[in-house]
């Protein structure tokens, strides 16, 4: 009685022990397997979902067709071709394709590439391991079936190792089905690697799930919550020689005075984490950067990261708004930095700016009485203009402009000195018109809900006697009434009095939405810059023609088609959030908002 | 000094201009059909020759002033014109010039009336106009489209339109002619440059013609008449007297007999020869024809692309081909049109050659002929050529010798040699370079090579 029990006991233990290893192998992750120098390893935890339910949102489908070359591959007949083959397939089973493809790609799904040498291995959890060997057997039959129909010889090779029965089509293709996964390389020898950590024949030296920069990238991303993660050793990549993903040394002037400590993040950052979404028809890109404690200290990333605690200011919301950028810059500090992040010609540039455009500003020094002046607190708002407004219609429309930002109004002449400046700059653009024969601005001013405006506006050109009234548009300046206002401790520089006027508004009222704290956030409004597109297509074919080369209807359609993808992007934004130990962007879109 | 080649028509002149009728098919054959593209609608494609060999001499001139019904882009001949006036209408005063450059150059290569382009390039050098001057790209459009509408019609209608383009106006330091004191610029220049040539008016020719256009001015970019500011006495020039005004002068210049011999020769210079002299009597047929046809430009240019002079084998090759006559051909013939080489680069490309449209260097316009080749031009035409051969750089990728072989016919490349040097040099081809071509040339991937080659011969950068 007693040794049955035993021999019981021992029966259960060994049965535990067994599905223990098997619940153990189906658990383990790639980045298990992968050794701790693997550069790029990207996880999709649910493939068949994201491809089969995510993708195939008429909203985001839609979108990927008008984006050049992708419709093309979307309705590619030979997808069609695909799915018979997967059908038949799945009906040795009396499964669909898309329950095939469901069973197969259950999840998670992992990759995992070296740079140096060039390999791959992709690692995919099906639903039901039996099911998958059975399918993987009917397509082996197959294609030899096909290969002797053709007179061709057997197409694959199989070979075992650790125990695991392996196949191989080509040299640069090796697979098996092992610890309830199926396993494929670019290789042989990857495979046979990744099969003696499987099997236990082998524990590997080093893991790329125990490193400190995976770990923190995991954590960091909240890898688990996103459709798909992928993780780069930028580090290791560059020494590989990957060239696109060198450090920036130069780059435009603005923009490094803009976004040079983003840059400064990215040229120093070890790796770098990648969150995809897909869900509910709402693309997103997340990009992930580590700052380090050396690098958090540099004079760049100090005048350009935030203090604690501040942000890019509140979103404004305007009228027929196309787009707008708010933005935490401290550009005094940025400026007194500019060594730093411009070199060459453009330095030398910014240097005379320096020395010169203080004279404007009354005799102020640039940096700390023009720029210091000024807050960290900025707003880009771009509308449509109301066609009403354009009188005459121009012949380019381009979309106002204005930049908000706030000031101190403890500085007592600070409005005065941008008067000034104004004034001298309307003057200088007057003296050389009437040099040349333009058109010179007629200046005004007026006051609108408490604020002090001044503007500027273009003499409208005679009208050609023989000109048609709907064809022939007047000069692009003609977009411009520049105007100058001060609404309370706000600066407001707009490229027409009609938006500013709205940005007043908007102030006064607090019309302005919250966003979560962020070093800078921009959003678009698909629908109205294809409205933009749109009015301008004409202008936008012949530029194409002229400077492209191509025929009318390639302009057009080339022109049309980036109107259509514009439109159905809908809705996009970007924000960045940049602390002293991390950098964050992410780009994302909303295609199912409603379209207005 | 006389070409030889002219003697035999100098004994009986209207014998020149009588209509080509070929004795047998080596008289209308393929390259006598090339030359009549090449000098008078920038070069015929494959295909467009084949149809010129099957209409004959004076058809084949009649399709080409009156142009195809569809252009190269597979468009309308009349929607092509309408989006091609309008989108040129859209640039503005201040559109850069090699944007308009461009266009024309655009409009040039894929037009289904060459001959129009042609012609139409003819009258912008000779009423040069530059827009270095004049600092308008709105204007210098507008003009460069009353030459176009007037084009081919009669002269006077050229002459009013142009006498009245603010452009021309501006250029000629003519945009205000108070009866106070009248400007003689635009009188001089009507007289010497546009209709009759030196010694053949006075000082007080010009002098009284200029009273004919008092009141005439241009205001915010408009020709405007101001009535109060004319003259309204009475002018006497060129023996006639009246109460003138512009257009009458006009009236008066065409119906001059040296007026109808100084446009032929200037037509015999653009369409057969920029380097032999045509004596007075040689051209006075076709001065009379002008003049009895009441001026009609058409009607000359059709004489003399459809006349026995014109046809004559030694008028071929006497023309040293101009930049943009080089570009516009070359993009034709070799089937660069949709899509063709960025516009604007080859805008770039005809000016460092010499040529910049809407740029001519003076009010007598481009010199032309062996003047166009020197050793910086060579160079440049040499770098073109390359590049629009080469696979890489801004210019590459539009020769595409495969597509152009499948219009053709689907032809092996050892035999598109023969049809590439037929379609480029004709009859001009040199028995030494067909050899070379044919042992350079082994897959399609010689010929962008081979091509270059044809394009850099000296026979090439003849017309």
């Amino acid at each position: 009685m007693k040794i049955v029990q035993v021999r019981a006991n021992l029966i259960s233990f060994w049965l535990v022990f067994c599905l223990m290893r098997v619940i153990n192998a189906q658990a383990q992750s790639l980045s298990e397997i992968l050794p701790d120098n693997t550069p790029l390893y990207l996880k999709i935890d649910k493939p068949a979902s994201l491809f089969l339910d995510e993708f195939r949102n008429p909203a985001v489908l839609n979108a990927l067709r008008k984006i050049p070359g992708l419709g093309e591959q979307i309705d590619n007949p030979q997808l069609d071709q695909v799915k018979a083959v997967l059908g038949a397939l799945g009906s040795t089973e009396d499964i669909s394709w898309t329950e095939l493809v469901r069973e197969i790609l259950h999840g998670p799904a992992e990759v995992g590439l070296s740079a140096s040498p060039n390999e791959a291995i992709l690692s995919v959890v099906p639903k039901d391991v039996a099911r998958l060997t059975r399918l993987h057997a009917k397509l082996i039959e197959f294609a030899r079936a096909d290969a002797m129909n053709k007179g061709n010889p057997d197409p694959i090779r199989i070979f075992s190792h650790a125990g695991v029965e392996c196949f191989s089509f080509t040299p640069a293709e090796a697979h098996a089905i092992a610890g309830g996964r199926l396993i494929l390389a670019s290789s042989e020898g990857v495979l046979k690697e990744a099969l003696d950590v499987i099997t236990g024949k082998k524990q590997p030296k080093s893991k790329l799930s125990q490193t400190k920069p995976y770990r923190d990238a995991m954590e960091q991303g909240s890898a688990s919550t996103h459709n798909a993660f992928g993780f780069a050793r930028i580090d290791i990549l560059r020494k590989a020689g990957i060239r696109n993903l060198k450090p920036l040394d130069e780059y435009n002037p603005l923009a490094a005075l803009l976004f040079g400590g983003w840059v400064e993040a990215y040229n120093k950052a070890g790796w770098l984490a990648l969150a995809f979404d897909l869900k509910g028809g709402r693309p997103a890109l997340e990009a992930i950067l580590p700052v380090d404690e050396k690098t958090s200290k540099s004079e760049t990333r100090q005048a350009f990261t935030p203090p604690a605690g501040q942000y890019a200011p509140g979103k404004l919301m305007l009228k027929n708004q196309i787009g707008s950028l708010e933005l935490w810059r401290d550009l005094g500090k940025v400026w007194n930095i500019r060594e730093s992040v411009v070199k060459g010609p453009a330095l030398q540039g910014l240097n005379g700016l320096d020395n010169g455009i203080g004279q404007f500003f009354g005799g102020r020094d640039f940096g700390t009485g023009v720029l210091g002046a000024l807050r960290p607190d900025w707003r880009v708002n771009v509308t449509e203009q109301e066609m009403k407004t354009l009188n005459p219609k121009p012949d380019l429309v381009l979309p106002a402009f204005a930049i908000t930002v706030g000031y101190d109004r403890n500085d007592r002449d600070f409005q005065l000195r941008w008067v000034i400046a104004f004034q001298s700059l309307i003057g200088v653009i007057n003296v050389t018109g009437a040099q040349q024969k333009q058109p010179v601005l007629m200046q005004n001013q007026e006051e609108f809900e408490g604020a002090k405006i001044y503007t500027a506006k273009f003499l409208p050109p005679a009208k050609p006697k023989d000109a048609k009234d709907a064809e022939e548009g007047v000069h692009i300046r003609h977009n411009f009434r520049p105007t100058l206002a001060f609404a309370g401790d706000h600066l407001i520089v707009a490229t027409t009095t009609e938006i500013a006027r709205e940005v007043i508004t908007a102030l006064g009222h607090s019309k302005s939405a919250d966003l979560p704290p962020r070093a800078m956030h921009l959003d678009v409004n698909g629908q109205l810059l294809g409205r933009l597109i749109e009015v301008n297509r004409e202008r936008l074919v012949m530029q194409n023609m002229v400077e492209k080369g191509q025929g009318r209807s390639a302009a057009e359609g080339e022109i049309g088609g980036l109107e259509s993808l514009v439109r159905e992007l809908n809705a996009g934004e970007i924000s960045v959030s940049d602390t002293e130990k991390l950098f964050r962007f992410r780009i994302g879109f909303d295609l199912d908002k409603p379209k207005k | 000094m006389i070409s030889t080649w002219l003697e035999p028509y100098l004994k009986e002149p209207r014998s020149a201009w009588a209509a080509f009728e070929p004795a047998d098919s080596t008289g209308w054959n393929r390259a006598a059909a090339s030359h009549l593209y090449r000098r008078a609608g920038f070069g015929a494609t494959p295909t467009e020759l084949v149809e010129a060999v099957r209409l004959g001499p004076a058809k084949s001139v009649e399709l080409l002033l009156d142009g195809s019904a569809k252009a190269a882009d597979g468009t309308s001949a009349a929607s092509f014109s309408e989006f091609a006036d309008r989108i040129e209408a859209r640039l503005g005063p201040d559109g850069p010039l090699r944007r308009i450059q461009g266009l024309w150059l655009q409009r040039m290569v894929n037009t289904p009336r060459p001959a129009l382009e042609w012609l139409t390039l003819f009258w912008h050098n000779h009423f040069a106009t530059s827009d270095v001057k004049v600092q308008n790209t709105g204007l210098m459009v507008r003009q460069i489209a009353t030459l176009r509408k007037a084009a081919m019609g009669p002269f006077q209608e050229m002459l009013n339109g142009v006498a009245k383009d603010p452009a021309m106006l501006l250029w000629l330091d003519a945009a205000a002619n108070r009866r106070s004191r009248p400007n003689e610029n635009f009188a001089r220049e009507v007289m010497e440059l546009f209709t009759l040539g030196r010694g053949n008016y006075t000082e007080k020719d010009i002098q009284e013609a200029a009273r004919a256009y008092t009141g005439w001015f241009v205001i915010r970019d408009q020709f405007n008449y101001l009535e109060q500011q004319h003259d309204q006495g009475q002018k006497t020039v060129l023996g006639q007297t009246g109460n003138f005004g512009g257009e009458d002068i006009h009236k008066i210049l065409i119906n001059e007999p040296a007026s109808g011999l100084f446009l032929a020769r200037k037509m015999m210079r653009h369409y057969v020869s920029e380097t032999d002299q045509f004596p007075d009597d040689l051209l006075k047929p076709l001065a009379d024809d002008f003049r009895t046809s009441g001026g009609s430009i058409r009607a000359m240019v059709q004489t003399i692309l459809a006349s026995r002079l014109f046809h004559d084998k030694q008028a071929r090759w006497r023309r040293v081909k101009s930049p943009v006559e080089f570009i516009v051909g070359t993009c034709r013939m070799l089937g660069m049109a949709d899509p063709m080489p960025s516009p604007e680069l080859l805008a770039d490309a005809s000016a460092t050659m010499g040529q910049g449209l809407y740029a001519p260097p003076s009010v007598a316009g481009w010199e032309g002929g062996p003047a166009w080749i020197d050793t910086t031009r060579l160079v440049a035409r040499t770098n073109l050529s390359l590049g629009l051969c080469s696979r890489t750089g801004p210019l590459a990728g539009r020769l595409n010798l495969k597509k152009w072989a499948e219009k053709q016919g689907g032809k092996e490349p050892g035999e598109l040699i023969d049809l590439l040097l037929e379609t480029l040099l004709a009859d001009a081809t040199p028995n030494q370079l067909r050899a070379e071509l044919q042992a350079m040339v082994k897959s399609f991937d010689d010929l962008n090579q081979a091509v270059a080659r044809i394009l850099t011969t000296p026979a090439y950068q003849l017309a």
